[in-house]
């Protein structure tokens, strides 16, 4: 696997993307400024996630989650990026509910047709396993001094 | 789907916890949302890949783990960061009168504002 930032960057068609949308029309970027800008990212990934670790580590936690990066956003001083950032995670959190609750659809259907119409069905298992495997951690046993970061969100 | 579970391993996640759902299908451009999608990305969270962004996030030796909705934050918050340098350099290359951006845009970038410091000495 790739062990320097040259082996691993991001999708040079998708950079172009991003940087056009972002600009007015009739502006051009050279081929150098772009391989600059996807290189400037992939430092970006590796910085961010480097700072967003350390707050984990020191919430004495093995997994980064969502408020570790929040909090590594601020420190690395774009807080111009908060309200943007929060959508997405408001959207992301939409769709993995989404996602939990057709999938108990599923299951449940499932179920019904196996037990041939006598569902006892205990959903409030499947929920938890569910929500601990799929969810991110939302409600992981984390929470502790960030809840209040959360509830500023 | 046997490659993405190398993957997977690789990066040391054996119970999944690093973003799943990307690595329930192979090379697709854009966010875990692939329940609903035929192919048509209705809700795309995130222009960038997040399994490249995963890898990447994983080549630091002190990150065990990380939830989905990190993997989806810091690819937001890339992508804004791109914005961000894009329109700075163009701020450049208009008082360059230019109307392409180059690579000095870039570098004038990073000199003049703090929250770039960090890309000193890193694009060259």
């Amino acid at each position: 696997m790739a062990e320097k930032i040259e082996d691993l960057n991001l999708p040079n068609a998708v950079i172009t993307r991003i940087i056009k949308d972002a600009l007015p029309d009739g502006v051009n970027v050279s081929k150098e400024a772009r391989a600059a800008i996807s290189r400037a990212a992939s430092v970006f990934v590796l910085y961010a996630t480097s700072c967003a670790n350390n707050f984990a580590l020191k919430g004495k936690r093995k997994t980064l989650n969502g408020t570790d990066v929040i909090a590594a956003v601020q420190e690395m001083e774009f807080e111009q990026f908060m309200d943007q950032l929060k959508d997405s995670w408001e959207a992301f959190k939409k769709e993995q509910k989404d996602k939990k609750d057709a999938a108990e659809k599923r299951k449940k259907t499932k179920e019904g047709e196996k037990a041939e119409g006598s569902s006892t069905g205990q959903p409030s298992q499947d929920e938890v396993n569910t929500s601990t495997e799929a969810a991110g951690n939302t409600d992981s046993m984390e929470q502790g001094e960030d809840k209040e970061d959360e509830q500023e969100m | 789907m046997r490659s993405w579970d190398k993957v997977k391993k690789m990066a040391g996640a054996e119970n999944g916890e690093i973003a799943d759902a990307a690595s329930d299908r192979p090379e697709t451009p854009n966010s875990e949302s692939q329940l609903s999608g035929d192919g048509d990305k209705p809700e795309r969270l995130s222009k960038l890949p997040l399994t490249r962004i995963k890898a990447m996030m994983k080549m630091d030796p002190d990150v065990t783990l990380a939830s989905q909705e990190s993997v989806l934050l810091i690819s937001k918050a890339t992508e804004l960061f791109i914005e961000s340098l894009a329109k700075e350099a163009y701020v450049h290359a208009r008082q360059g009168k230019r109307k392409t951006l180059q690579k000095k845009d870039i570098d004038n970038s990073i000199e003049e504002l703090d929250s770039f410091a960090f890309l000193e000495g890193t694009l060259d």
